[in-house]
Formats: C-alpha cells, structure tokens, sequence
C-alpha cells in the first residue's frame, strides 16, 4: 500500500486544486473545476433564481446549490406524464438543515414546522445525521424558506456538499455530563470547520455582495476547492452508539475517568458507507480507531485531520475521494503521522471503550439533573400527519408550544423531546397520547431506517422509505412465527448503494439493486462496529422474507444467550465476516450453500 | 389552531375589485371611454364575429390534459387537423365546438391557441374544464371527428404589426392566444420585443406549455416572461403583483409603443386590469383616474384589448 504514496503537498497549501501544472488539473473531476470556477460557491445562482419559466438550475449549478444545503430533484412519479403534458420536470429542492447536535428550541420548532406547511410538502423528515431535510421547495419559495431559517437563527451552509457536514453528537442525555461535553465539542467542530464564504447570505438573504479577497480571508481552512468530497464528523458516548460512529469520516469517543469526568476523546478516522454496485474497489468501511487525545485537542485534530484529507484526498475521481480511500491509499501510521505533525504533538494509543448498541432507548428516560427526556420513534424519520394514523406534525407542533426545553433529533431518525420538568410529564403524555405518537411499533420496526429514495432522490434504483414499513409488516408476522417478535433485531434498507441510512452496519441490510429488487447483505454487528456481507444478490422484493425466513428460525434455535443475529450468522457460518472494508466484496453469497456446493 | 410565525409579505391589495369599481365610480371621462363598456357590459365574449365563418369538420389528433395529474384543474389541449387545410384565422381568434362525430353539442367557444403558420393544416385551442362540460369530455377523444366554426373575435385585437412591442397579460386558458401570437411572430421572424405575463395555481402543476415558452425564452420569440402562481406561497399572488412589480419597465414598454392586451377570466382579468391602472399611476405619479384614461387611450389606438377565454 505504502510504495504508491504521493509526494506530500507543503502542509500549509490552503487550496488544494490552485498549484498544480496543467497536466494534472486536465485529470481533475468536473467538480473541482466547478468549485474553482465558481467564486466560493456562487456560481449563477443569483441568476437562475431569476429566470421563472424553469424550476431548476443548471447543472453546475445543481453541484453548488449542495454547499448551500440542497439538492435539485424532481417528482419521480409524474416523470412519464410531464413531457406529454408539455410540462417539465417537476423540478423541486430538497433543504437540509445544519443543526449540530440536532438541539433545536420549541422556538425553533415551530417555525420549522410553518416552513413544512407553507414551502415544503406538509413534513419535515427527520434524517439519520440529526437534521430535517425539506422536500418539495420550488425555487420561486428558496429564498423565503431561507429567510424563514434564518429568522429562527438556523441555517443550510454545508449540509451537503464536499464540506464538514452536519456535525453529531449522542442524542441521550441520560449521562449528562458527558452528553454536554460531547455536545459542546460537536458545536465547536461544527463552528470552526464552517465554510465562511458570503455566497450563502448574498443569495438567499439578499445579503451585501462582498467580492475578492484573498483565499486566505475568504475560507482559510478550505481553499477555494473546498474538500474532495463529503467529510462528517460525529461524537459518542459509550456505551451507545447512536451516533454510528464507525460509519463515519471522523468521529470522537468520549473516555470517562474514575469519577465519570471526560479524561478525553479516542479519535476514529476512515468510515464511510458508499459505494458504487459493481465496482469492487469501491466499498463500504468501517472506522479505525486511531489515537486517544486530550479534551483540549480535539479541536486540532479534527482541523488537522480535515486539511490532510483536504490536501491528501483524491480530487481525480470522486468515488475513490472519502478519507476512508485515503486511508487505505496512504496507511494509517502515515495518515496519523501526518495529522500529529499538524497539530505538533503525538497522541497517545486509544482507551478501551465499550459500544453496546447503535439505537435509541425509547420512551421516557431520567437524566442526572432529574430532568426527564422523551424519545419517540419516528419510522423513517417522516414528521407528517398520516391519514388515520399518528398526526405527527400537528401532535409534535402541540408539544412545541407548551414545551420549555429542547427537541433533539438523533441519528436514527427519531426526536427526543428533552428536558422536561416532571412536573410537566403529564401534559406532554396526554398530547403524545392525543395525536397517537406512540402507536403501536413492533420491534423491528423500532430499530428500522430507511432512506428516502423515491419519488424525490434522482439516484434511488429502488423503493426505500415508501417499501420497508409494508416488508417490517411481514417481516414481523415471520418473527412472531419463530417466537422472536421482542428481540432486538437492525435493518436498514436504502434506495441505492451510496447508503445513506447506513445499511451496510445493520444486522439486515436491503440496498436496492433495480426496480423490487435489493442486495441482501447480513452479519453486521448490532452496536455497529461491523459490517455485513453480500448474502444475496438481487433478491426481489417479494422473496426477501422467504430468504430471510430459514436463518431467523436457525437463529432462534441455535443461538447462544445473548446472541445477538449478526453474530450469531457469523459463528453458524452462514455468511463471512467483513474486517473493516476492503475485503467487503469477498466472499460473498451464502457460505451454507457454497459449502454444500464444494462438497 | 396554526401558529404565524413566518414574515408574510404584503398582498397586493385587499380587494381589488372593490377598489377597480371604486376607481371607475369616480372616473370623470369614464362613461364615454370603451373601458367602461367593456366592463359594464358584464365583460362576456363579443357573440357576434366580424362575419360568419364556415363550418368545417376535422379529427382531433391531440388531446391532452395540460394541468398535471396532481392538479385540481383541468385545461384540456385540442388539436384539430384538417384534410385539406385549416380555415383561415389568426391570433385571437375563437373556435366554435358545435359537433363532436356528427351530432351536435351546446356551442363551446375555445381561444385558438396556435398559428396557421406553425401548425399549417391544424388549429389548436384550449378548453378549461368547468362544471358544465361533462358532455362534451366525455365525448370528445382522440380520432373524434368535430365540427367547429373559427372566427375572429372583434373585441379582441393582437398586433399584427412585427415590430411592435407586445405586452401580453394571460391567466390560465387566458394564455391561448399568446401562444398563438408567439408561434406566428415567430415563423414570420418578428422583430419587436414580446413580455408574457402569465398566471396560474400552482407551478408545478398548472404551469400551461411550460416547456414550450422555455423554448421561446431560449430562442428569442419571447423576450421575457414573468409567472405568478397564486397557490404556491401562503399569501395570494397574481399577475397584478408582477405588473406592479415590474411598473418601471412596463411603462416604459407602452411609452416605446408597445401594445398590450389581458386575456383572462372576469375576477383574473380584473385584477390583472387593476394592476396595469396602479402601475400606471404610481410609475406616472399621476391618479388612478387618469390611468384609466391613459388605458382608454391606448384601447382607441388599438394598443389594448382584454377578453375572456
Ligand atoms: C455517495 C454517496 C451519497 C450520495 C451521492 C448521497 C446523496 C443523497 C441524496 C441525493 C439524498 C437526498 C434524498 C432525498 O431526500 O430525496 C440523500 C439523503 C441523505 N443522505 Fe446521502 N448520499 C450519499 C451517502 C450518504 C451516506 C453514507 C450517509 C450517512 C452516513 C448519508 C446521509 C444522508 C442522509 C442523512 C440523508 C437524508 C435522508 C435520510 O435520512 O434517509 N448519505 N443523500
Ligand atoms: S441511499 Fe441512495 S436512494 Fe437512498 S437517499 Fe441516499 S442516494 Fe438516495
């Protein structure tokens, strides 16, 4: 691995695209010459907003628009009547939020809530980063649903895009000592790696144009090609992992003392989830755990280790453009040599550390102050009142106005409504109860994700979010067949194999291959540390219960106590075990079959 | 119980049509202006055309529903060939449906949509579907062989002139005859600048031949283009607002010689009119009174009309 290392740009280069010789740059993605071009992120925005016969923007363009929070799409449904129609597309933005930590004031919440009803398509979908994404936004209402952030002190810079995204932090404050510590340094992350141009305030808030400046003042940590590719950051808190810490560009581990003080952080590099179907040296991976650092450092750290991907990281092909690529390319003795000459000290060797979950605990939890926190399942994170069924918005919206403390939104889809005094538990039972917040959720369900897929997402090859609560239906009927309707099993399942719910770290992982059909993948570790393997491909949609149906009953009659099925598929040697990433597409299939087929 | 919360911006004016009868109420010259006959005559379409057309029968060979599938509005698109040539008419004109396959319906009058010069041996008109047309969609399909009168519409004048500039004000099937004007200014190479103002619900689903006016945007036969779309924000927009808007430029259009017209229906066509009286009199400083005149002129030079679809 290590003979094909690059010569090392200077450590202080501050814009990774701006000394290279023409040959070089002649290799550089399309996208780097869009951010190079694009004057920090302007591009022509200003003017497509203008132009009222389209609802779209030009594809450039549709590259930028995702630093500033949102994504071009179109209503997938009504493509084949559109053109007939002599309509266009039925071109519409998605706005993701950047909320660090996902801590929003009932202030806050309510606007966001008016925004769903005025904007967006009635829903606010809580995501698997701790944010909302609005769908549905038509450009003529972009810059009153911007004015409408702002004014509730929130904003949509970097919440996609090749930038620190929004940072995580653990949802359950129940350690709440450490829970704030983890917040603050999520905050402090999320604050110091912020994109500082002014193309966000200048488009969207009509804000002053302020043109040239040097690089240096403009983005001094990024540079004028910002980063490779996507960077996110999250920190735990054992011994949950909620965060899904190991699916992640960065991450930091809290380590208590004696006393149950933060003593400091193990930092995590390299996890990431996409992938591309087909080609094997694309995959997902697991993070590794590098190094323990002081509370005083991480800041540094997450800096350092942020600008040697910013300067290491691929910028030819962006699906080889994740630290995780860049870890594998480098090493991590080297990534980590570097990051330490960064910062201008060496780390000490990771804490032990325990994870036993990537979950949430639901329902009413006491903190340490005596203060009690709400958490309620969300399926698939969709904030929205469902015809005959809980009315989400509304019942969240009641509780916001009589609510003093705080939502949290975690990252597996679900909002927490915390702090609550207990002298106020009750009012906020009765509300939940009134508009069936917690109607009846199987436990599969509960620890199920999906991500959003169709009709919105113009890279879904499948059904996700629209599909899996018809499958947990039978899924569940098959579980209580076997006698495991109470156990705690993960599934995830996702539109296309970038994996934006993380499925690729669930116990049952579904990614979606075409139309009804999905790659099976199995054998993840619960707490998420693990990942799965390829068990079968392609299956449809209406075989994946049968497929599934022999291993959970193998599962319930041969499992060890406390077995969870993940771990329990590796030992019975059902399907192999994946190390942390590149060995992902090796063998794969099930090792049942291949055995018998061998013999 | 919905909280506000969110910065609403001003409507345009509480009611205009209270406000345009006011206007009218205290106009000086207003009973001999054509404005106040056009108004006070209930606004329907001229009946009688400037001479009787024939009847010819031709098969619909398009008929489509322009609104999208999610709309609550439905402006159908018809398409009628003729064997041996489309009868002879011209921007704003009108299509008279009288029979579909042989027998005849109540009298459907549709603004013709297309120009001879692009569509040749067709003519196309809309028809926006409204409580009493049951008869007449169920009826009418693909293949439908239909009898139908088309004649010009007296009331209703387009500039011929090439170049002249063109104002023109469309709310729904309102927009007809723009694209009628569009596509004839465009085959015979118009010179003049053309502005649509169009109206609707919703963007994304009522948005009528969207694609084809980004195609005139892209090639020059619509200069500018500006939409209102009344049911996509929590406060009520119309074309109005965007005239007012926009009064700067507009004025200075009419005083370069533009001509203008409104195509819309009675409450849209009202308040589209207000608008252009408001951005008259604020762009001039001068009263809404004098608008109104300053609009009557233009309507005797010829340089305004309005009608109904
Ligand atoms: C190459 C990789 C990826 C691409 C191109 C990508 C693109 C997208 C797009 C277009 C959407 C919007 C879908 C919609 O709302 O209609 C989306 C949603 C989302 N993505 Fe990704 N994504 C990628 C990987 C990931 C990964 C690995 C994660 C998480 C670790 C992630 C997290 C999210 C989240 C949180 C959402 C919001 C919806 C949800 O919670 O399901 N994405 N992504
Ligand atoms: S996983 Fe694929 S289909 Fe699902 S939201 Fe992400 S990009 Fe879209």
């Amino acid at each position: 691995m290590k003979d094909d290392r690059q010569v090392l740009p200077p450590p202080s280069a501050t814009d990774g695209g701006g000394d290279l010789i023409q040959a070089e740059r002649d290799q550089l993605s399309r996208n780097e010459h869009i951010k190079e071009a694009s004057g920090y992120l302007r591009g022509k925005l200003a003017e497509a907003l203008l132009m009222p016969a389209s609802g779209a923007v030009s594809e450039d363009d549709g590259q930028l628009v995702k630093f500033h929070g949102m994504y071009l799409q179109d209503d997938r449904d009504l493509r084949p009547e559109r053109m007939r129609k002599k309509l266009d597309r039925a071109y519409a933005f998605m706005i993701r939020l950047r909320i660090p930590g996902g801590v929003l004031t009932s202030k806050q919440w309510l606007v966001l809530d008016e925004i769903a009803r005025s904007y967006a398509n009635g829903s606010l979908r809580a995501t698997t980063r701790q944010t909302f994404q609005y769908h549905g936004i038509i450009k003529s209402n972009l810059k009153r649903t911007m004015k409408a952030i702002d004014g509730a002190l929130l904003d949509t810079i970097a919440a996609c895009g090749d930038v620190n995204r929004n940072v995580l932090s653990a949802s359950n404050p129940y350690q709440s000592k450490a829970h704030a510590a983890a917040y603050d340094l999520a905050k402090a992350i999320s604050d110091h790696l912020l994109p500082r141009t002014g193309a966000w305030r200048e488009i969207w808030l009509d804000g002053e144009k302020v043109v040239g400046g040097e690089d240096e003042t403009v983005e001094p940590i990024y540079g004028k090609t910002y980063l490779p590719r996507k960077f996110k950051v999250v920190v735990a808190v054992p011994p949950s992992n909620d965060v899904d810490i190991f699916a992640h560009d960065l991450g930091f581990i809290a380590i208590l003392d004696e006393a149950g003080a933060l003593a400091g952080w193990n930092v995590t590099v390299g996890g990431g989830m996409g992938m591309t179907h087909g080609e094997v040296d694309t995959f997902p991976r697991t993070a590794d755990v590098m190094c323990f650092c002081e509370p005083g450092d991480a800041l540094k750290v997450a800096e350092a280790v942020m600008t040697v991907q910013r300067d290491w990281g691929n910028r030819k092909s962006r699906k080889n453009a994740r630290l995780k690529y860049t870890i594998e390319r480098f090493g991590l003795d080297a990534f980590r040599a570097e990051v330490e000459r960064r910062v201008g000290k060496a780390f000490a060797e990771p804490k032990p550390f325990r994870f036993e979950n990537n979950g949430d605990r639901y329902g009413w939890t006491e903190g340490e102050d005596g203060r009690h926190h709400l958490t309620l399942f969300i399926q698939n994170g969709r904030v929205r009142d469902f015809e005959g069924g809980p009315q989400l918005l509304t019942g969240l919206r009641r509780i916001a106005e009589v609510h003093q403390g705080e939502f949290r939104l975690t990252a597996n889809q679900n909002v927490l409504v915390a702090n609550v005094p207990v002298e106020k538990r009750a009012e906020i039972e009765a509300l939940v109860a009134e508009h069936g917040l917690t109607a009846h959720a199987g436990t599969l369900r509960r620890n199920s994700m999906a991500c959003v897929a169709l009709p919105t997402c113009g890279l879904a090859l499948a059904e996700s979010e629209r599909y899996l609560p018809t499958l947990i239906d039978e899924l569940e009927a098959c579980l209580v067949g076997h006698g495991l309707a109470g156990d705690d099993i993960t599934i995830r399942m996702t539109g296309c194999p970038n994996g934006c719910a993380r499925p690729y770290i669930a116990e049952i992982g579904l990614v979606g291959k075409g139309p009804e059909r999905y790659n099976l993948y199995l054998g993840a570790a619960f707490d998420g540390s693990r990942l799965g393997k390829l068990y079968a491909e392609d299956v449809h949609a209406s075989a994946i219960v049968a497929t599934l149906d022999p291993l959970l009953g193998a599962y319930k009659a041969e499992r060890a106590d406390g077995e969870r099925f993940g771990d329990f598929l590796l030992r019975a040697r059902h399907v192999a075990s994946t190390t942390n990433g590149p060995d992902f597409h090796e063998r794969t299939g099930s090792m049942l079959g291949a055995a018998a087929q061998a013999g | 119980m919905t909280t506000r919360l969110l910065p609403r911006h001003a409507p345009f004016e509480n009611d205009a049509l209270a406000a345009l009868d006011q206007v009218l109420a205290v106009a000086s010259r207003v009973q001999r202006t054509w404005l106040s006959d056009y108004l006070a005559a209930g606004i329907n379409l001229p009946a009688q055309s400037t001479r009787d057309a024939d009847v010819s029968v031709g098969e619909v060979v398009e008929y489509v529903n322009l609104n999208s599938s999610r709309s609550d509005h439905s402006t159908m698109h018809v398409a009628v060939a003729f064997s041996d040539g489309a009868p002879p008419y011209r921007p704003g004109s009108v299509l008279d449906l009288i029979g579909i396959d042989g027998e005849s319906v109540p009298a459907r009058v549709l603004p013709v949509a297309s120009s001879r010069r692009e569509v040749v041996d067709e003519v196309h008109a809309l028809m926006p579907v409204g409580a009493g047309d049951a008869a007449i969609v169920e009826r009418l399909r693909l293949g439908s062989q239909v009898t139908v009168r088309i004649r010009e519409d007296a009331g209703f004048r387009l500039p011929a002139e090439l170049e002249t500039d063109v104002i023109m004000i469309g709310v729904e099937a309102g927009v007809a005859p723009y694209r009628a004007l569009i596509q004839e200014r465009r085959a015979l190479g118009a010179g003049g600048r053309s502005w649509l103002f169009f109206g609707g619900r919703r963007f994304t689903h009522d948005f009528l031949y969207q694609l084809e006016w980004q195609a005139a945007l892209a090639d020059g036969s619509l200069t500018r283009m500006d939409v209102a779309f009344s049911y996509d924000q929590p406060e009520r927009i119309g074309v109005e607002d965007h005239l007012l808007d926009r009064r700067e430029e507009l004025v200075e259009w009419i005083e370069n010689g533009a001509s203008l017209s409104i195509c819309a229906a009675p409450k849209s066509a009202n308040r589209a009119h207000f608008g252009l009286l408001k951005a008259i009199a604020d762009t001039k400083a001068c009263s809404l009174e004098l608008a109104v005149d300053h609009v009557a002129d233009l309507a005797s030079q010829g340089r305004f009309s309005q009608r109904h679809p």
